[in-house]
C-alpha cells in the first residue's frame, strides 16, 4: 500500500500576501502540488459595478499598494475605449512616464530586498544588506526615484489621485519635471551597474519551455499599449483576449488559475511577466538596454525562471531610458480629455510589473459601471507556478520539510508573486510517507 | 552657536480603522508646525518609505498603531539613542506595531535595514498607539477617537523641546 508523506509550507515570505503549498508524496514521488491562496477574495469586480465611472481608477488602484499604476492605466484605457474617448499623445507619454515610476520602485525593490537574499542564503534583505551594503543603498536610492516620478505625476507614491478617465487631473509644470532629469541620469547609470551585479549570481540549472504572452507594439517595449502575443504564435487583439484566455475556480484556492484555451489540457498554463516581455520585445528595448543584455550575456529567450531578476534590471534600464527621453521633452498640455456618457463596453490590457493585467468594463448613458472583469498577472501564472514546481521540487526535497519549503519558496519569489492583488499566498505542506521518514 | 536639530516626524498609518491614527497626528501636526523649518511631517502608507527621507535627518520620530493588550489609545513611546543599546525589547516591541507591511517589510524590518545601512539617525523615538479595531474599511474607534488630540499634544511638545 503507497504510503504518502506531508509537506506543507505555511507562509511564504518576501511576497505580497498570504498563501499556502500543500505537496503530497506516494512513495516518495511527487503525487499532487498545490498552490493554495487563502486570503479571503476582495470582490472588487463585483462592487465596482453600480459605482460612477469616475471612481473606477481610485478603486482599482486599492487593489495593490505595489502597482497601483497598472491598475488604474488598464481601468482608464478600459473605460475610455467604452467611451470612445482618444486621448492626446501627450496624455499618452505622461501616462508612460508614470508607468516607468512604477516599473523601477517595483522592480527594484523585488531585486533588492526580495530575490536577491536568496542567492546568499541570506534570510532577508536585512542580511544582505551587512554583506553589499553599496548595492543595496544603490536600490533603495533608485527605488526612491521611482517613487519621486510617481508622486510628481500621481499626487503620491502609493495609490495615486492623479489619474483619471480621459487623462489627469492636473499635468506636472514643465520645471517640476525637468528637475527629476539629473536623478534618472544618475538611475540609469545605476540600472545598468545593477544588471551587471545581478548577472554574475550563481543561478540554478533549471530551465522550462514556457509559453511566454506578453503585449507587444510595433515601436515599443510594450506598456500601456500593443496586441497580445505569445512564443508558440498567437497574435490576437486584447478584444479577443476572453477567447483565448480563460480564469477558472480551483477547489484549493480562492484565486482563480487562468488557462490558455487552445492548448491541451496539462499544457495550458502560461507565463506572464519581465522575462515573457524581452522574449517578445528584444528589439524593442531601447538600444542602452539591448546593449546591456549582451554585455552581460543575457539569452533573452531564457526559460530559466529565475533569471527574471535579470530581466527586471534590463526593464529598469529601459524605464530610466525612456523616463528621461520623455522628461527632456515635455511641454505641459492639457490634462485630460471631455467625454459624454454612453452605453458602452471597452477592454484593455497592459504591462504591469509582474505581467499583463486585463481589464473589461461596461458602462451605462448615466455613467455607471454595470459589469467589471480584472483578471492580474499573478492569476495568470499561478498554474504556470504549480507546474514549475513539480520539476523544480526533487531538486530541493530534502527530509528537512523546513529546508524544502526554503527551496519551493525560492522558486516562487522568482515571479515576484503579488498575492494579495491575485485577490491574494504561502505555507507548505508536504505529506510524506512514513517508510519514506525512516528512510 | 549650534543648529537645530533637523527632524522627521513620520505618520504610519492606512485608512482602515486605528490604524488611521499616524496620519491623523501627522496631519495635526502638519497644521501646528507649518512655521517649523527644522520639523518635517510626512505621512507614510508603507514603512520602507521612511527609508528614502533620512537623508539629513537628525532625529527620527514615528507614530504607528500597536496591536497591545493596554487600554486603547495607550501610548507605548519607545526610544533609541546613538551610542547607546537599544532598550532590550527595542525591536520587540515595534515587531507589535500593525502587522506586516507590503512584501514582509514591516516597520521592525524598515528600522533594521536602516539601522544595517548607517542610515537611521542618532536619535530614533517610536510612538506606538495601542489600537484595536485595524479591520479592512472601518472607522477609527470612538475610544481612539477621544485621544487623538491629547496624543497629537503630547508628541507636539516632546517636538518643541528636542
Amino acid at each position: 500500500m503507497a504510503k504518502t508523506r506531508n509537506i506543507k509550507v505555511e507562509a511564504i515570505s518576501r511576497v505580497e500576501g498570504e498563501g499556502g503549498l500543500h505537496v503530497t508524496l506516494s512513495d516518495g514521488q511527487i503525487e499532487d502540488i498545490k498552490l493554495s491562496i487563502y486570503e479571503p477574495p476582495r470582490f472588487f469586480e463585483a462592487f465596482l459595478r453600480g459605482r460612477p465611472l469616475e471612481e473606477v481608477p481610485d478603486i482599482t488602484a486599492r487593489i495593490c499598494g505595489i502597482c497601483p499604476v497598472a491598475y488604474q492605466m488598464s481601468s482608464v484605457h478600459a473605460i475610455e475605449q467604452a467611451l470612445a474617448v482618444k486621448i492626446t499623445p501627450e496624455i499618452r507619454q505622461l501616462r508612460r512616464l508614470l508607468y516607468c515610476g512604477e516599473w523601477i520602485e517595483s522592480h527594484v525593490l523585488h531585486m533588492h530586498l526580495l530575490q536577491a537574499p536568496d542567492f546568499f542564503s541570506a534570510d532577508s534583505g536585512i542580511d544582505l544588506a551587512a554583506e553589499f551594503p553599496d548595492e543595496i543603498n544603490r536600490g533603495l536610492r533608485m527605488k526612491k526615484y521611482g517613487n519621486e516620478l510617481l508622486e510628481v505625476l500621481g499626487g503620491r507614491a502609493i495609490h495615486p489621485i492623479n489619474v483619471r478617465v480621459g487623462g489627469f487631473h492636473r499635468a506636472p509644470r514643465r520645471e517640476e519635471l525637468q528637475k527629476l532629469i539629473p536623478a534618472m541620469e544618475w538611475g540609469l547609470q545605476a540600472a545598468i551597474e545593477t544588471t551587471r551585479w545581478v548577472a554574475t549570481f550563481n543561478y540554478p540549472d533549471f530551465s522550462r519551455d514556457y509559453e511566454m504572452v506578453a503585449l507587444v507594439h510595433p515601436d515599443e517595449f510594450p506598456m500601456n499599449e500593443g496586441q497580445i502575443h505569445s512564443s508558440s504564435g498567437l497574435r490576437i487583439d486584447v478584444e479577443e483576449y476572453e477567447q483565448h484566455f480563460q480564469e477558472r475556480q480551483v477547489p484549493h484556492s480562492t484565486a482563480l488559475h487562468s488557462v490558455k484555451l487552445d492548448a491541451p489540457a496539462g499544457r495550458d498554463c502560461y507565463h506572464v511577466g519581465p522575462l515573457a516581455r524581452i522574449a517578445l520585445n528584444f528589439d524593442r528595448l531601447s538600444e542602452t538596454a539591448r546593449r546591456a543584455a549582451d554585455e552581460v550575456r543575457f539569452d533573452p529567450f531564457t526559460g530559466n525562471p529565475f533569471q527574471a531578476i535579470i530581466a527586471r534590471g534590463l526593464e529598469v534600464i529601459q524605464a530610466f531610458d525612456e523616463a528621461l527621453q520623455i522628461l527632456r521633452q515635455y511641454r505641459p498640455c492639457r490634462p485630460y480629455i471631455d467625454y459624454d456618457y454612453r452605453d458602452g463596453e471597452g477592454c484593455s490590457a497592459t504591462e504591469a510589473p509582474r505581467g499583463l493585467l486585463y481589464h473589461r468594463y461596461q458602462v451605462d448613458s448615466q455613467g455607471m459601471v454595470k459589469f467589471a472583469k480584472i483578471v492580474p498577472p499573478t492569476s495568470q501564472n499561478q498554474m504556470q507556478i504549480e507546474a514549475d514546481l513539480r520539476h523544480w521540487l526533487p531538486k530541493v526535497l530534502v527530509d528537512d520539510d523546513r529546508q524544502t519549503a526554503v527551496g519551493c519558496e525560492r522558486l516562487i519569489r522568482s515571479y515576484d508573486p503579488c498575492i494579495s492583488c491575485s485577490t491574494h499566498f504561502l505555507k507548505l505542506t508536504i505529506e510524506r510517507d512514513s517508510k519514506e521518514r525512516q528512510g | 552657536m549650534f543648529d537645530s536639530p533637523s527632524i522627521l516626524f513620520v505618520g504610519v498609518g492606512s485608512p482602515h480603522g486605528d490604524d488611521r491614527i499616524g496620519w491623523h497626528i501627522a496631519e495635526i501636526l502638519s497644521r501646528e508646525l507649518v512655521d517649523q523649518d527644522q520639523i518635517t511631517v510626512r505621512k507614510a502608507a508603507v514603512p520602507m518609505d521612511i527609508v528614502d527621507w533620512l537623508e539629513d535627518c537628525d532625529e527620527l520620530h514615528i507614530c504607528d498603531a500597536a496591536e497591545s493588550q493596554e487600554p486603547i489609545g495607550t501610548v507605548r513611546r519607545i526610544e533609541s539613542t546613538f551610542g547607546q543599546p537599544p532598550p532590550a525589547d527595542w525591536l520587540g516591541c515595534i515587531q507589535q506595531l500593525h502587522g506586516s507591511s507590503s512584501h514582509d517589510f514591516s516597520l521592525a524590518a524598515t528600522l533594521q535595514l536602516a539601522r544595517q545601512l548607517s542610515r537611521l539617525p542618532p536619535r530614533v523615538v517610536v510612538h506606538a498607539v495601542s489600537a484595536s479595531r485595524l479591520k479592512e474599511g472601518s472607522l477609527i474607534s470612538a475610544a481612539l477617537q477621544r485621544r487623538v488630540q491629547e496624543i497629537a499634544s503630547t508628541i507636539l511638545g516632546e517636538l518643541a523641546n528636542a
